[in-house]
C-alpha cells in the first residue's frame, strides 16, 4: 500500500513534466540524465558468482544483467514497464508454436562479444548447458523443461537436444516436453544470458567470461571488489535495443561488510550508492535528511512470510495455520525491521501480473481469536520448534514469532541456525521443520514463479525443496496450477493465478506479512532526479541507468 | 590427611597471623594452613570488597524472577513491540513507530528501568536473566573444566609412560588450537543439530551446549600445571611412605596428591569462572553460545550492537555486568592466591 501511493505521487509529478518537456516518455528517467564519470558503488555481500550460469542472488544480478543479455532481455526501466520481456540478441521475441512447445528465435546481426569474437547460436546453447552442467541453482528455475535438458543434467554428455543452434543462419529453436507459459522470462533472466561456446563448464567468478552487454567485468578481487567499465566493442547490431543501457563509463564496486559504515561513506560523498538497506540505527537519520533529494524506498517483489509444514502437526490442521495468520502483527514486524516492510497479506506482490487486490481474510492482529482456533483446533500446548536464521534481523523477528505463538497457546521453542545451513535444512522433507522463517523475491515477473514455484504440491522434493509448506495432499490445487502455469500470461490466466493465490491465503498455507522496501540511497555527486535506476523487477537496481549530475 | 609440610606447596606460620606467635610461658597455638589462610583473606579488604561485589551480582542474578513478578510484570522473553507504558506521567511507546523505530531507554520506572531492547523486551528483566544463564555457564563449565583437568593431571602425572603421553598429547592438540576459533566451530556445529552422543542427548538451543564447550576447551590450561605439580609431588617422601603402607594409586591420587593441590585448584577455579564468564560473552555475542531468545550478557550485547548510535544502553548495561562481574572475580582470585600461598605465582596465562 506505501508503494502504490508513493506511485500515485510520482505519476501527478511526472504529469506536470511531461506537460512541461512534453517529450519525455514512461520510461524518461533512463533517456534523462548526462553520461559519463565514473562512480563507486558498496555492496555488503560479494556477489555469490560473477557468471551468468551460476549467480542468483540479487548481488550477483546487478552486475550480471549489465553484461550478459541473453536472446532476450527485460527493457530497462522502473516499475511494471520494467518487467517487460524484450528482444536482447534475438531480433524479435520467440515464434511459439500452436502447442506452445516450440520456440524459434533468430540472431541479430552484427553480433560480437566484448572480446571482438561473434557471437553465434550455438553460443546459446552452450550457455543453457553450463548451467546444467554445472549444478547452477538456475536448473530448479525450469530450464529442465527442455527436452533433454534432465538427461544432460545427470549424465554431461551430448550435449541438450531440444536446442537446436543453425551458426550459418542464426537461428535457434528449443523444444519443451510440456508447454510452459513462463518460458519467455526463463530465456531473458541473467542465467540464460549468452557467453562464447568455448567458455568452460565451471564458475569463472574470478575471470568472467566475456559477454554482449554495455559493460564488461575486470580486475575482480574476491571478497572485496570488482570493476565493471565500458565494452569498447558493444555491438553495432545491438545500437538502439533494450540491451544499450549504461550512462557512466566506469563503475568501481566495494564490498564492505560494514552497513552502518556504507551510509557515512555515502553521505560524506566518499561513495556513490549502496545497495542494502542503512541499518535499523541509521535509517531514521537517512530519511529525515535525505529522502526525496538522496533517498527513498520502493516495495521489492518480494513475499515475506511464516511457513507452516502441513505434513508436521500441528500444522496438519486448518484451524491452528489459520490461528498464525490472525495473530501475525505486522506493524510489530514492522518496526522490527526498521520499517522497510510494506504490508500485505497475499502470496503475489503487488507489482507482479496476476497479483488482484482482495480482502484480507485475517485481518488481525486478533490473538483472542487465534486462541480460540488453537482451542478448537485441540492443539493448546502443542509444541512446535520455530526455524530461524542468523542474518540479522532474522534472529529478532523470529524471537517475536516464538513468543506469538506462545502466547496463542502452543509451545514454541526457537531453533537458529547460521543462514548458509537455513533453507537447506528446512528444505529437507525428513527433517520436518515445522515452521519457521521464509521470503521470495522474483526471479522473473511471473506468477509462477510464486505459486509454481513454492506451493505447488508436484514440486515438492526430497531436498532442497522451496515448497515449504509440503501440501503434497492438495492434488487438486496441482492439478489447478499445472494448467494454468502451461498457458502464456494473458487476461484470463492473470485471474486464473489471482483466484489460485486467495485459494493458498484460504487454505493458510504461508502466514504473509510484508514485501520487504529497498531503498536508493546517493551521493550528492549522483543525480537523483533523472537517473534513480531503482524499481526494476528484474534486479532491484539497474545501474546501467545511474548517472552523475 | 593435610598438607604435606615439606610440600612445595606448604602453608608456613607466619609471625604475623594472630594466634600463630609463640607466647612465653603458654603452649603454641597450633593453627591450620587453612585458618591461617582465612585470616589472611580477611584481612586483605580489596578481596573481600570484590567478593561482596560478585556475591551482590549472583544475589541479584538469582531475584531475577522476582523483578519480573513483582515491578517488571514481564518476563524475559516476552515482546511488546507496539504496546506504550507510563513513565514520569507520560506515555511512551516501548519502541518507536516508522521511521525511528527507536526502543525505549533507561528511565525512572518499574517497567522498562534500564529501557527495551529492539523487540521491546525490558532489558532490566533481560540482564537479569542473562545473568543468572551467564554465570550458570560460566560456573559449570569451569567444574567440568576443573573435574576433568585434575582427574587427567593426577592420571598422568602419576602414572606417567603411555597414560602421561595420551593425555598429553590431548591437552597438546586442544591447545594448539586457538580457543575462540575452537568454541566457535564447535559452539556452531553443535548449534545446529545439538550433541547425540551414546547416552547424551542434548537438543541445539540447551545452555548445556555452550557449558560444555567452554569446559571442555580450557581442560588443558588447568590440566598442564596440574601434572606438572603431580609429577614433582609424586616423588616427595610422603608419597614413598604410602607406598609403603600398602596405599593403592587411587588413595595416593586422590587421598595423598589430591589434598596438596586443593589451593592451586581453588585459585585457578575462580580466574577459569571469570575467564569462563568472558569465554560465554565472546561465543554467545558471535552466535555460537547461548542461544536467542535466551538471553545471557554475551548475545544481548550482540543484539545491542546494531542500534549502537541509537540506544547505546542495549550494550553497555550488559557490558558493564560482564566487566564488573570478571573483575570481581579476579580480584578475589588473586586476593585468594595471596592467602593460600604468599609465594606462588600463579596466573592463568
Amino acid at each position: 500500500m506505501t508503494g502504490r501511493g508513493m506511485g500515485a505521487r510520482l505519476a501527478m509529478g511526472g504529469a506536470v513534466a511531461v506537460l512541461l518537456v512534453g517529450t519525455l516518455s514512461a520510461c524518461g528517467s533512463s533517456s534523462s540524465g548526462r553520461s559519463g564519470g565514473a562512480i563507486t558503488i558498496l555492496q555488503t555481500n560479494f556477489p555469490d558468482a560473477l557468471d551468468p550460469a551460476q549467480a542468483i542472488t540479487a548481488d550477483g544480478w546487478e552486475p550480471l544483467t549489465q553484461v550478459y543479455p541473453g536472446l532476450l532481455t527485460f527493457e530497462h526501466a522502473s516499475g511494471a514497464a520494467g518487467a517487460k520481456v524484450a528482444p536482447g540478441l534475438a531480433e524479435a521475441l520467440p515464434q511459439i508454436s500452436a502447442d506452445g512447445r516450440t520456440y524459434r528465435l533468430r540472431l541479430r546481426k552484427n553480433l560480437n562479444f566484448s572480446n571482438g569474437a561473434p557471437i553465434r547460436a550455438s553460443d546459446f546453447k552452450h550457455s543453457i548447458e553450463r548451467v546444467m552442467a554445472t549444478d547452477s541453482p538456475g536448473v530448479g528455475l525450469g530450464y529442465a523443461a527442455i527436452v533433454g535438458a534432465e538427461q544432460f543434467a545427470k549424465t554431461k554428455k551430448g550435449g541438450i537436444t531440444g536446442i537446436v543452434a543453425n551458426d550459418s543462419t542464426g537461428e535457434v529453436t528449443i523444444h519443451l516436453i510440456q508447454p510452459r507459459g513462463s518460458f519467455t522470462y526463463l530465456l531473458a533472466i541473467p542465467f540464460a544470458g549468452v557467453v562464447p561456446a568455448s567458455t568452460p563448464e565451471k564458475n569463472q567468478t574470478p575471470h568472467p567470461p566475456p559477454g554482449a552487454g554495455r559493460y564488461v567485468i575486470r580486475n575482480v578481487d574476491q571478497g572485496r571488489g570488482y570493476q565493471l567499465v565500458r565494452n569498447q566493442r558493444f555491438s553495432g547490431g545491438l545500437k538502439g535495443t533494450a540491451v544499450d543501457v549504461g550512462k557512466v563509463n566506469a563503475i568501481t564496486v566495494k564490498i564492505n561488510s560494514n552497513i552502518s559504515a556504507q551510509v557515512t561513506q555515502i553521505v560524506s560523498n566518499q561513495a556513490d550508492f549502496m545497495v542494502d538497506n542503512p541499518t535499523a540505527d541509521r535509517a531514521g537519520e537517512v530519511r529525515s535528511k535525505y529522502t526525496g533529494t538522496r533517498y527513498r524506498e520502493f516495495p521489492t517483489t518480494s513475499t515475506y512470510y511464516m511457513f507452516m509444514n502441513t505434513e508436521a502437526p500441528p500444522f496438519d490442521k486448518l484451524a491452528v495455520r489459520q490461528a498464525v495468520n490472525w495473530a501475525l502483527d505486522f506493524d510489530a514486524l514492522n518496526r522490527l525491521q526498521a520499517g522497510f516492510l510494506s504490508k500485505t497479506h497475499g502470496i503475489l506482490p503487488s507489482q507482479l501480473p496476476g497479483y488482484e487486490p482482495s480482502p484480507d481474510l485475517y485481518a488481525g492482529p486478533n490473538l483472542q481469536k487465534a486462541r480460540q482456533l488453537i482451542a478448537q483446533a485441540g492443539a493448546k500446548g502443542a509444541p512446535v520448534t520455530v526455524w530461524g536464521n542468523d542474518q540479522d534481523p532474522t534472529p529478532q523477528t523470529m524471537a517475536y514469532y516464538t513468543d506469538l505463538l506462545n502466547k496463542i497457546g502452543l509451545k514454541a521453542k526457537l531453533k537458529t541456525i547460521a543462514a548458509a545451513d537455513y533453507f537447506p535444512a528446512v528444505g529437507d522433507r525428513s527433517l520436518r521443520a515445522q515452521t519457521g522463517f521464509a521470503n521470495w523475491t522474483e526471479d522473473y515477473p511471473h506468477p509462477a514463479d510464486f505459486i509454481d514455484g513454492l506451493l505447488n504440491p508436484d514440486n515438492i522434493t526430497a531436498t532442497n525443496n522451496n515448497n515449504l509448506s509440503y501440501n503434497a495432499s492438495d492434488a487438486g490445487f496441482a492439478k489447478r496450477i499445472n494448467a494454468v502455469a502451461a498457458r502464456p500470461l494473458t487476461a484470463q490466466t492473470k485471474k486464473e493465478w489471482a483466484a489460485l493465490d486467495r485459494y493458498a491465503q484460504q487454505q493458510a498455507y504461508w502466514g504473509v506479512y510484508a514485501t520487504r522496501k529497498q531503498s536508493t540511497f546517493f551521493s550528492d555527486r549522483m543525480n537523483f532526479k533523472d537517473c534513480k535506476g531503482d524499481d526494476w523487477p528484474v534486479a532491484t537496481h539497474d545501474w546501467g541507468r545511474f548517472c552523475l549530475k | 590427611m593435610a598438607p604435606n609440610p615439606s610440600s612445595e606447596f606448604a602453608f608456613e606460620p607466619s609471625p604475623s597471623v594472630p594466634g600463630v606467635a609463640a607466647t612465653e610461658g603458654r603452649p603454641i597455638e597450633a593453627v591450620g594452613p587453612w585458618s591461617s589462610a582465612r585470616a589472611r583473606l580477611r584481612r586483605n579488604r580489596t578481596a573481600m570488597t570484590a567478593l561482596a561485589v560478585f556475591a551482590t551480582i549472583v544475589a541479584c542474578c538469582l531475584a531475577a524472577p522476582l523483578w519480573a513478578d513483582q515491578v517488571a510484570h514481564v518476563g524475559p522473553d516476552e515482546n511488546n513491540l507496539t504496546g506504550t507504558f507510563e513513565r514520569g506521567g507520560k506515555r511512551l511507546y516501548v519502541v518507536t513507530p516508522p521511521p525511528e523505530t527507536k526502543p525505549v531507554g533507561p528511565g525512572w520506572s518499574g517497567r522498562y528501568l534500564l529501557g527495551a531492547d529492539k523487540n521491546g523486551r525490558d532489558e532490566m528483566v533481560r540482564l537479569l536473566y542473562g545473568g543468572r544463564n551467564s554465570l550458570l555457564v560460566g560456573f559449570a563449565s569451569a567444574l567440568i573444566t576443573t573435574v576433568v583437568a585434575v582427574i587427567l593431571g593426577l592420571l598422568a602425572g602419576y602414572f606417567r609412560g603411555r597414560t602421561d603421553l595420551v593425555v598429553r598429547t590431548t591437552f597438546d592438540i586442544i591447545w594448539s588450537f586457538p580457543v575462540l576459533l575452537l568454541g566457535i566451530s564447535l559452539g556452531t556445529a553443535l548449534a545446529i543439530g545439538g550433541l547425540h552422543l551414546g547416552p547424551i542427548d542434548i537438543e541445539s538451543g540447551s545452555l548445556w551446549i555452550p557449558i560444555l564447550v567452554i569446559g571442555v576447551i580450557y581442560i588443558p590450561y588447568l590440566g598442564r600445571p596440574v601434572r606438572g605439580q603431580v609429577l614433582a609431588l609424586r616423588e616427595k617422601e610422603f608419597v614413598e611412605a604410602a607406598v609403603a603402607q600398602g596405599a593403592g594409586p587411587l588413595r595416593i591420587m586422590f587421598g595423598e596428591l589430591l589434598p596438596n593441590l586443593a589451593s592451586t585448584i581453588l585459585v585457578f577455579g575462580t580466574l577459569i569462572v571469570a575467564n569462563n564468564i568472558l569465554t560465554e560473552a565472546a561465543l554467545s555475542f558471535l552466535g555460537a553460545g547461548v542461544q536467542l531468545p535466551t538471553p545471557s550478557w554475551g548475545n544481548m550485547i550482540g543484539e545491542g550492537v546494531n542500534l549502537l548510535s541509537t540506544a547505546p544502553h542495549l550494550t553497555i548495561v550488559p557490558g558493564l555486568a560482564i566487566t564488573l562481574t570478571v573483575l570481581a572475580l579476579n580480584v578475589f582470585g588473586d586476593g585468594l592466591r595471596d592467602a593460600l600461598d604468599p609465594r606462588a605465582k600463579v596466573r592463568l596465562r
